[in-house]
């Protein structure tokens, strides 16, 4: 279970996370949504471990994350994608996913003698499956349009078998059936027990999706519940939302 | 961008060069009353102006001010402190900013330049299927063959072909699966020389001992500057590479008790008469393996996580992979490789000079790999044979054949910036359909 603590990062004089506590259970998968300015990439960005917290503790099973590097998080199971599509664009689709698979462990499985195409074979095909890739396997991930790229990042992300799945805007850029079929994918992740937190500005990734939804205004913590109780908080509706977004 | 809002960003561009150009051609002018022209200006100037501009930081006009007067200073109070280093007291001042505050004094951060980052680059081999391989594997025997049947001169020249090849191709490993450039790669091709040369001189090692000396030279210094280094990215880490190659010139030049100075090392002999042909083959089979060392490489699990981190660091970061300590390695092995070629220069001519580690010697391990194609398995073995040809040939033909080559490689990078045999490979594709061949193509890496 991922449990966020009284979370700060001060930029400056600006706060930009003031004091944000939530958690995330396994098999559960929580959307972080709120204006632009809000904090949620920052709060992301600490929980990822890109950025050093001001204040505050994310812990992880037990363990506090604070001062981990990303290699060290994604040993502990923690593993993520970012908000533009990053891939082993010389590598091709097949092996992009071969590689994830291959470095998870470490270090050791880093070998020059051992080829990359022969590596992983069976775990990398599973995910490509997964991820309605297969069929572009050979292919050279360079020539894949951005819809495939972002599925492929999360296969990638996937080749380490994490236990908590953190998304920078997950359907960002997607058009509206490829921004469906990824999150049923990923509401399909969550369903087998994987933990999952994401960001998103589109409503439509998120309504229907997130089991729980957090509204970060302002750095903190403005509301959180079930997308139809939030989208009934009054203030929710007045700064983010706006007052048409109910939903039946 | 730009373009995107209506704006013509080549007469932009064009003006900046243009202005660029005029600024330098002034400043030329300007040193005529302090010093008369002369052949070296050109090269003395040009890495003084690096120095500056990457201390200062790339973009920013303050920081190459302050650095060019802080440069001018250190170099001033230099030649009165201390004489016997004033060579190396310049690149001493630029290794420690750029080692602080490797965006130079006050540059732009690397990540910031993200943006404009080039397309990924995938490494390939000669041609699709498993024949272009074995075929120019039997091409090079088959030219070296005919440089050895071809008497004394041509056994010379191939043979420094043969050396070129093993030292473009170490640079060639690092540039192309860890898009590490370096402007003085000669710093390790001169410690294998000198290494192996010392290690013959002083204890009367054999050849393999000399080379392993040589080799074990490059290594230890790769060691300690890589560590260094591997936190750099792009130009800076370039230039950090040239620093050490100018102490390493600096250190043979001025130790004179050590490496005789300007005279170098002279009448070594680690290879008789009678052992030519042997070590002709040695080098055949050494440039050979590289090779295919090299395409292993790229094939294998780490060629992917070398190329997974130069195109993609925060992913590669984020999938688990150990960023710099791939970097230091290829940087590491790539040294190594430098100095044996550098070894085998010491062995071959039976003779060492500070010029091995001069900005020459690396321009032309990176004229060899450009020439050829940074991407391409064959790029060095091609650019080596080419340049090695050319300067030997057009020397002897053509009067002004330094402008001839300078054109010829100038018409090459323009008309294909892939290199000879990228242009090779694009000839082909124009009777194919668009959209077929180049990046979207499925060839398989270094086939």
């Amino acid at each position: 279970m991922l449990q966020v603590q009284q979370l700060v990062k001060h930029f400056g004089g600006i706060k930009a996370v003031d004091g944000v506590s939530f958690d995330v259970a396994a098999g559960q998968c929580v959307a972080l949504i709120g204006p632009n300015g809000a904090g949620k990439s920052t709060c992301f960005a600490c929980i990822a471990g890109q950025y050093p917290l001001t204040g505050g503790r994310v812990i992880w099973n037990g363990q506090a994350l604070n001062g981990m590097d990303a290699r060290a998080r994604l040993r502990r199971g923690i593993a993520r994608t970012f908000q533009v599509a990053q891939v082993f664009e010389a590598l091709t689709v097949l092996q992009n996913v071969q590689l994830a698979a291959q470095a998870a462990p470490g270090l050791q499985a880093i070998s020059a003698f051992k080829m990359l195409d022969k590596c992983s074979l069976d775990a990398a095909r599973g995910l490509l499956d997964q991820a309605g890739l297969q069929t572009l396997a050979d292919h050279d991930a360079l020539s894949l349009p951005y819809g495939a790229k972002k599925r492929l990042e999360l296969a990638i992300a996937l080749a380490a078998s994490p236990a908590l799945l953190l998304l920078d805007e997950p359907a960002a850029g997607l058009a509206e059936q490829e921004r469906s079929s990824l999150m049923q994918w990923v509401q399909r992740l969550a369903a087998g027990g994987m933990a999952v937190l994401y960001t998103e500005h589109n409503m439509d990734a998120v309504a229907g999706v997130a089991d729980r939804v957090l509204v970060l205004i302002e750095g903190r913590l403005a509301a959180q519940g079930t997308f139809d109780e939030i989208s009934r908080d009054r203030a929710v509706r007045k700064r983010y939302l706006g007052e048409g977004a109910v939903r039946a | 961008m730009l373009a995107a809002l209506g704006v013509n960003p080549k007469p932009l561009m064009l003006g900046a060069v243009v202005m660029g150009c005029a600024l330098a051609g002034l400043a030329g002018a300007l040193q005529l009353p302090r010093e008369p022209a002369h052949l070296q200006m050109d090269m003395n100037v040009i890495v003084e102006t690096f120095v500056v501009v990457v201390t200062g930081g790339l973009g920013s006009v303050g920081g190459a001010f302050l650095a060019a007067l802080l440069i001018g200073m250190v170099h001033a109070f230099g030649i009165s402190v201390f004489p016997q280093a004033t060579l190396v007291l310049v690149f001493l001042t630029m290794t420690v900013v750029l080692v602080f505050r490797p965006q130079g004094l006050f540059g732009l951060l690397a990540g910031s330049h993200d943006a404009v980052r080039e397309p990924a680059q995938k490494f390939r081999g000669l041609r699709r299927g498993a024949l272009g391989t074995p075929v120019a594997a039997a091409a090079l025997v088959l030219l070296a063959g005919l440089g050895w049947w071809g008497g004394p001169y041509w056994q010379t020249l191939a043979a420094d072909a043969l050396i070129l090849m093993i030292f473009g191709i170490s640079l060639q490993a690092m540039m192309a699966l860890g898009g590490l450039v370096s402007f003085g790669h000669a710093a390790f091709f001169a410690l294998g020389g000198y290494g192996a040369a010392l290690a013959h001189s002083l204890w009367g090692a054999s050849l393999p001992l000399a080379l392993a000396t040589g080799c074990a030279a490059a290594l230890a210094v790769a060691a300690v500057f890589g560590a260094a280094v591997v936190r750099s990215a792009g130009v800076y880490l370039a230039m950090l590479s040239l620093a050490l190659a100018q102490v390493i010139w600096a250190s043979a030049t001025q130790w004179v008790s050590l490496t005789g100075g300007d005279n170098g090392l002279i009448g070594l002999t680690l290879v008789s008469d009678d052992g030519r042909p042997l070590f002709y083959g040695l080098l055949v089979v050494i440039a050979l393996t590289s090779v295919f060392a090299l395409r292993q490489l790229a094939r294998s699990v780490m060629g992917g996580a070398l190329q997974a981190v130069r195109d993609a660091p925060m992913r590669a970061t984020a999938s688990g992979l150990p960023t710099g300590w791939l970097k230091y390695r290829i940087f590491v092995e790539s040294a190594v490789l430098a100095g044996l070629a550098g070894g085998l220069f010491a062995a071959h001519k039976g003779a060492v000079f500070p010029s091995l580690a001069s900005v020459a010697t690396s321009v032309d391990a990176l004229l060899v790999v450009l020439l050829g194609g940074v991407h391409q398995l064959w790029g060095a073995v091609v650019g080596s044979t080419v340049l090695s040809y050319a300067s030997a040939e057009l020397g002897r033909e053509v009067t002004y054949w330094r402008g001839v080559l300078g054109l010829f490689i100038m018409l090459i990078m323009v008309a294909s910036p892939s290199g000879l045999l990228g242009l090779l490979k694009r000839l082909p594709n124009r009777h194919r359909a668009p959209g077929q061949g180049g990046a979207g193509s499925t060839t398989r890496a270094a086939g």
